[in-house]
């Protein structure tokens, strides 16, 4: 017929483990019989009845197993439906097909990235055994070891640290590769805690200004009301959003188009043309990158002037608008309302004004002030990616404020802005396997580690250090566990490299990953992981989402390969920890008490393990009938709800940022701010571009890089608008050279009209992969970004660059 | 009842999720792709002062397969009677009468027909049939998170209000009648010099 | 060009050129003129050349099959596609061809033989490259869907065709006779025509281009190649007048002849590539 009968030009890595695990062990023994199983399967139904029936759903000879896709950090959890074939492959991958699929309970269907999966399951790649460095630290040369080997040297070398520094000396940095509990750095965590601790860090990568700034105007990050409550909305602003590119909630693009089906309007406010603007959006607003204050003040300028905003509200529910509500002590302060009508610093904040640095026409910026504020209710969704910037904490409270001014907060159909973490009780835990308490109690911001190996004990709380007033100790290990972090996904490539290259500053680095990363080319340890098919797991929502997916054991892991549950455990037994690290529980043990928890907190129905995996729908979700309303109780009796600001109200003005006094970057009320590499600034004359580098559909950052369908798919390229490339001369497809001088990245170019002129875009989380001069020849932005952090919360700003592109490269 | 495909043009967000499912599911390999997802954009960019742009760009995506169309143009080109239609209305390749003349592949206007590297064997969408037989739907068509691929009955989809299949670039229906009922984005009925841009990603040789 | 379809522009070039030396020799054999050549010699010259060329043609053909074992089932479908009959007319031709040889080869004398199977075979080759023609004329593609397809081809005919005649047969008269050699006015006449198509060709319209979606073509037939093409076959056609006035003075001659094959048969070359590589086609 097709070419299903021809030869599979596709290669798996022949793996002869059996599928042993519980509730398998019938299917199991045919399984090792290979061939057996088309002939006699069937007859074994028969035979056995029902009971084997529910425990595995069989499609000729092929179990079919529902289960979470290992989705990484990837912003959605979604259900597979593995196809396992006699030899224990997975030779087909389908997605969640429970019927109904309804808004209150609608299918979690995989991404692109789940759909491609066995090409990343089953790449030749793949590492296979334990290494040990042999050349230069980030020269990429090793040599296999045993685990043995392997296990007492990252033993010896903790404890050398640990006796030498202190605990607090050892950094177990972000990492996000996994969250199915028994994968993923929290494993490590947890080990360090029972071994005396490493050094601390808070914040994220994702969101360190969005989770840092929103309390300050609302006293929480739990400020969204859940998905399915935008069917209820007028007016939607995708502001820097782009959920149809990156997962953020499996559905929410999904839930978007349901709303617009009711009849809401979309805008969608983004430099580029995103799929968001052209699949979700009735209209697409370009804008200056890193301008959006600008507009956001505007926008109140106009809803101020033409009087539409909602007094009632504002008086009863916000401290800070105007000269009537300033807090004590701050009765002559700048209000929100004398920044936006210029009353003390002489520039009234008009859309004119603003046109002039956002590039959005002023009569633009007027009529979606007025849809936004006269077409309730309505949301402002903000985006990350806007806050990964410059001064990005300011980005976050304009938007919060707007839904304030406008009664948008606490109503079905309405919006507070924010990190908007899903009401009523923040959403999905992520993780339940227990860390444990950090006996170091000294934490640093996420993104300053390479400060903390640098000079880490000069470094105090002026620059973020929780818990001390110096640190005791620069970094001296890294146990680097589900991440790429080191390397690849931290800004300024060129400089973290150096950093780690010289073997004084940190003394000994591991790497636990699954791939030969950039990363793990640094290391002096590598030990190879599983992925998350080959061990137990369970997962909930990224950052929304009602439901738990467990993720049973699908194949053993192959060649050498452990868990990094295991990896931990073994070296648990090396410390004298293995009882208190394993609790005596296996794998699966781990996953049933993890049921459990979910049992006992968010969903008192959930079936126990057993059932769950009898069922074979892969998942428990609970569906959303009356979907929460964030601040609803606030809004009905804000006396008897007060929120957990200082004032108990929407802080439009805050007291406690004004106290900071740093008025030119962190000020009370949210203000345009000139990013420190900006168009507008003198930096511009060398390099006039802004490069952007969103989080693209092929890759969960940098994992998945190089995976061949996803590549096919969407090919690494530097996207540049026909005007910019015309200038130099560059044709669609020619190699170009990206530079600043930080670093240089040749690849080709794709030249589109859907990214403003003046902005670059090359997709984040491309493997580094310099030339012998240095030249990254794959295209990770990293390479350009700049390793300054914002203000307030000591995050990333590796969205605020600005690059040279040079073509005839 | 003839088998066909709806396709909301209007919020399909070109995440190609429907181009890799069929891929996983007829194990393709890189280069072969039974479902193409274009993506289509016009317009210019207009200045206004001496460093602010104002958008007049376009743009939309448009998932492609095979059509089974009604008046196969690749069936009656081929000699061999390799391509057949069947009842339910699949347009099937016999592989075994196939000998990879490619004249088909040079008629058909959707540019549904692709050889296999491996096989020299013309092959394309074969609408799943397997899943078909089964009472299951196509896998690109489950796998859509926008839910805007259809598979159902063609005077049905075709019956939906809004349908236009000359949404650029397709051909002119009356060719080979496709199975097919496109709901157009709104951006198509603009006047505008329309591209593929992403020609790269969806070439065929 | 699709594919780099080398295999198919010689295919159907060399099919195109055997019909048009047999077509030459069948006009000779009404029209010898002022020749002093031996009428059989010749005609048996051209059914070698004849049939060489489409032996080659035909495993030409089969190098662009990527499954050729299936090709078994080629005729399957003569009542819709013009490949299937145009497989069948290139195996008739080609078979009657092969005929041809051994009659001009073991039945040299046997005229009436002679007299039937030339004609049918030339008609044959003629069929042939009108089912050649027509299957490029496809729907979905423009620039192939014109009679320009079908003139040009039959323009290679009696351009290529008539050149290679010219070549054996003063070859042979080299060979055979001491006389100055005479010119066979008929098959000048071919080439005559062969030139004139190939001229009218340039005034048929491409249909419907216009409104296609030309987002795929590679090249539109036109440019500097083509250029090139015109200038050959002025340059051939030049040849084959110096020919002709050598040809009062002297004995050996072909030299020019062969030049002018020479000219004729790369500007083919060039002209059908360039057919392919304008591929596009409506749609996507
Ligand atoms: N496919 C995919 N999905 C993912 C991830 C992934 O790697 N791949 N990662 C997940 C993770 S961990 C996270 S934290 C989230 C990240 O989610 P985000 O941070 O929201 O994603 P980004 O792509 O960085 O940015 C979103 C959009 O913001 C735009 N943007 C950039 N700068 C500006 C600006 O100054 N103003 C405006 N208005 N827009 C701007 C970009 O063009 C982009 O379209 O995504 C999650 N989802
Ligand atoms: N320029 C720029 N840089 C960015 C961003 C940006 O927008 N722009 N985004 C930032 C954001 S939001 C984030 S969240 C970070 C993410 O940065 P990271 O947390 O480093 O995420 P990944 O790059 O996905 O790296 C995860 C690694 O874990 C490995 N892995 C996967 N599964 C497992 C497992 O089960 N066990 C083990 N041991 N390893 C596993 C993968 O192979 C991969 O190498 O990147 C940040 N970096
Ligand atoms: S969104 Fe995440 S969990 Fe869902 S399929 Fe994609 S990668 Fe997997
Ligand atoms: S899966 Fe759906 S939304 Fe995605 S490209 Fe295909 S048709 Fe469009
Ligand atoms: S789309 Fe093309 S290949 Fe498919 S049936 Fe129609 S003509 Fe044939
Ligand atoms: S390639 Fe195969 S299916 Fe297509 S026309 Fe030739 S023989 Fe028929
Ligand atoms: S119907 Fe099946 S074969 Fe056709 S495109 Fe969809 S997945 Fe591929
Ligand atoms: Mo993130």
């Amino acid at each position: 017929m097709n070419n299903e009968n021809g030869k599979n030009p596709l290669q798996p890595i022949p793996v002869s483990a059996a599928v042993d695990r519980r509730g398998f062990i019938k299917i199991g023994a045919l399984l090792g019989g290979g061939a057996l199983l088309s002939g006699m399967l069937p007859g074994c139904l028969d035979r056995q009845g029902d009971a084997l029936a529910e425990i595995v759903e069989i499609d000729g000879d092929t179990l079919v197993i529902r289960a979470a896709c290992p989705g990484h950090n990837c912003g959605g959890r979604c259900v597979l439906k593995l196809y396992v074939n006699s030899n224990g492959n997975i030779e087909r991958i389908e997605t969640d097909d429970r019927p109904g699929d309804t808004l209150e309970d609608p299918q979690l269907r995989a991404c692109i990235r789940g759909r491609a999966y066995r090409r990343r399951q089953d790449h030749p790649d793949r590492l296979k055994y334990p290494m040990k460095r042999t050349g230069k630290r980030g020269e990429g040369k090793f040599e296999r070891i045993s685990w043995d080997e392997a296990l007492d040297l990252l033993a010896s070398e903790i404890n050398r640290i640990k006796d030498k520094y202190g605990n607090s000396a050892i950094l177990v940095p972000y990492g996000t590769g996994s969250y199915n509990q028994i994968n993923g750095r929290q494993t490590a965590a947890r080990l360090m805690n029972l071994y005396g601790g490493s050094l601390g860090y808070y914040n994220s990568y994702s969101w360190a200004c969005i989770s840092r700034a929103t309390p300050y105007v609302y006293g929480t990050s739990v400020t969204g009301n859940q998905r399915q409550d935008w069917v209820n909305s007028k007016y939607i602003i995708m502001w820097g959003w782009n959920p149809a590119e990156m997962r953020d909630g499996t559905n929410s693009e999904f839930f978007i188009k349901k709303a617009r089906e009711n009849g809401a309007k979309v805008v969608c406010i983004d430099p580029r043309m995103s799929m968001s603007a052209v699949a979700l959006s009735d209209e697409w607003i370009p804008i200056r990158p890193g301008t959006d204050v600008a507009m956001m003040s505007a926008m109140a300028y106009t809803i101020i002037t033409e009087e539409l905003h909602d007094k009632a509200f504002i008086d009863k529910y916000c401290v800070g608008f105007d000269a009537t509500q300033m807090p004590p002590g701050c009765e002559n302060e700048e209000s929100y309302h004398d920044y936006i009508m210029g009353t003390r610093d002489g520039i009234p904040k008009t859309p004119e004004w603003a046109e002039e640095i956002t590039s959005v026409e002023a009569n633009t910026i007027r009529r979606i002030a007025r849809e936004y504020a006269t077409q309730k209710p309505s949301v402002l969704y903000q985006g990350y990616g806007m806050q990964r910037r410059a001064y990005g904490e300011q980005v976050v409270i304009a938007g919060c404020i707007l839904p304030a001014i406008t009664g948008n907060v606490g109503i079905p159909g309405g919006w507070a802005g924010g990190l908007a973490l899903q009401a009523d009780d923040g959403g999905p835990f992520w993780n339940v396997f227990p860390t444990g308490r950090n006996p170091v109690t000294t934490s640093i911001p996420v993104f300053l580690w390479t400060e903390a190996i640098l000079r880490g004990t000069e470094m105090g709380p002026e620059e973020g250090v929780r818990g001390a007033e110096k640190l005791d100790n620069n970094i001296k290990l890294i146990w680097n566990v589900a991440s790429n972090i080191l390397i690849n996904q931290h800004a300024d490539t060129n400089r973290s490299a150096k950093i780690l290259r010289d073997t004084s500053m940190v003394e000994f680095i591991a790497v636990q990953d699954q791939f030969m990363t950039p990363t793990a080319k640094f290391a002096d340890l590598i030990l190879p992981v599983c992925t998350q098919l080959e061990t137990w797991g369970l997962q909930d929502g990224w950052k929304y989402g009602d439901e738990v997916i467990i993720a049973p054991q699908i194949k053993k892991p192959p060649f050498e390969t452990k868990s990094d549950y295991q990896i931990c455990a073994e070296l648990a037994q090396r410390f004298g920890l293995k009882q208190e690290f394993t609790l005596g529980r296996s794998e699966r043990d781990w996953i049933e008490w993890a049921v459990e928890r979910y049992k006992n907190s968010r969903f008192p129905d959930i079936p126990d393990l057993d059932t769950l995996e009898k069922e074979n729908t892969g998942l428990y979700a609970k569906p959303v009938k009356k979907p929460a309303v964030a601040f609803a109780s606030f809004r009905e009796d804000p006396s008897q709800n007060p929120l957990r600001t200082p004032s108990g109200k929407i802080e439009i003005f805050s007291k406690t940022l004004f106290d900071m006094g740093k008025p030119d970057t962190i000020p009370a009320v949210p203000k345009y701010i000139q990013e420190w590499e900006s168009p507008f600034g003198e930096e511009a004359k060398r390099f006039p571009l802004q490069a952007l580098g969103h989080h693209y559909m092929s890759r969960v950052h940098s994992t998945h890089d190089g995976i061949d369908w996803l590549e096919e798919a969407f090919p690494q390229r530097v996207f540049i608008n026909p005007i910019d490339a015309e200038k130099r001369g560059i044709k669609n497809g020619d190699e170009v050279l990206v530079y600043n001088d930080r670093g240089k990245i040749k690849i080709p170019c794709r030249i589109t009209p859907k990214i403003m002129p003046g902005v670059v875009n090359i997709p984040q989380g491309a493997w580094w992969q310099p030339d012998k001069d240095g030249i990254d020849r794959r295209g990770n932005i990293n390479v350009l970004t700049s390793h300054k952090w914002t203000p307030l919360a000591f995050g990333n700003a590796q969205h605020t660059i600005m690059v040279e592109v040079v073509g005839g490269a | 009842m003839k088998w066909a495909f709806y396709f909301d043009a209007s919020q399909c967000s070109g995440c190609k999720t429907c181009q890799v499912a069929c891929k996983d599911k007829h194990n393709l390999p890189v280069g072969l792709r039974w479902r193409n997802v274009y993506e289509i954009a016009g317009g210019q960019w207009h200045r206004k002062g001496d460093k602010n742009w104002i958008s007049g760009v376009h743009s939309y995506n448009i998932s492609l397969s095979c059509n089974h169309c009604e008046e196969p143009i690749c069936m009656k080109k081929c000699p061999n009677k390799a391509i057949y239609k069947k009842e339910d209305g699949l347009v099937l390749i016999d592989e075994k009468r196939c000998m990879g003349c490619e004249y088909c592949k040079w008629a058909c206007p959707y540019g549904a027909l692709h050889l296999h590297p491996a096989t020299g064997k013309m092959t394309k969408c074969t609408f799943c049939n397997d899943y078909i037989q089964k009472g299951m739907l196509p896998s690109c068509v489950t796998s859509c998170p926008m839910r805007v691929l259809e598979a159902g009955d063609l005077e049905k989809l075709k019956a939906k209000p809004g349908i236009n299949n000359q949404t650029w670039p397709l051909p002119p229906e009356n060719i080979t009648k496709p199975a097919l009922a496109i709901q157009p984005h709104k951006s198509a009925t603009q006047k505008v010099k329309w591209k593929i841009i992403n020609r790269e990603e969806v070439r065929n040789d | 060009m699709i594919n780099a379809e080398w295999s198919l522009v010689f295919f159907t070039l060399l099919g195109q050129f055997s019909t048009g030396v047999l077509l030459c020799a069948f006009v000779f054999n009404l029209f010898p003129g002022t020749t002093g050549a031996s009428a059989e010699k010749i005609t048996r010259s051209a059914a070698k050349a004849a049939f060489v060329l489409m032996a080659i043609a035909l495993a030409l053909s089969f190098l662009h099959l990527s499954s050729p074992l299936s090709a078994i089932y080629a005729l399957s479908n003569l009542q819709d596609s013009w490949l299937s009959r145009e497989i069948l007319m290139a195996s008739t031709y080609a078979f009657l061809a092969f005929l041809l040889l051994l009659q001009t080869l073991y039945r040299p004398g046997n005229q009436l033989l002679q007299k039937i199977l030339l004609p049918v075979t030339v008609l044959a080759g003629l069929a042939m490259v009108y089912t050649m023609a027509r299957l490029y004329m496809i729907e979905t593609v423009p620039v192939w869907n014109t009679p320009k397809t079908l003139v040009s081809f039959y323009a290679s005919v009696l351009l290529a065709g008539s050149a290679i005649f010219m070549v054996i047969f003063s070859k042979d008269q080299e060979k055979t006779t001491v006389q100055a050699p005479k010119k066979p006015a008929s098959i000048l006449l071919i080439m005559t025509a062969g030139l004139f198509l190939k001229l009218f060709t340039l005034v048929i319209p491409y249909r419907g281009i216009a409104e296609a979606n030309t987002g795929f073509a590679v090249t539109i037939t036109g440019g500097p190649w083509m250029l090139i093409h015109w200038a050959l076959l002025a340059l051939g056609a030049l040849l084959a007048i110096v020919n002709l006035q050598k040809q009062r003075t002297s004995k050996v001659v072909s030299g020019y002849y062969v030049s002018a094959l020479l000219c004729f048969v790369l500007a083919e070359i060039i002209a059908r590539a360039d057919f392919y590589a304008s591929f596009f086609r409506i749609g996507i």
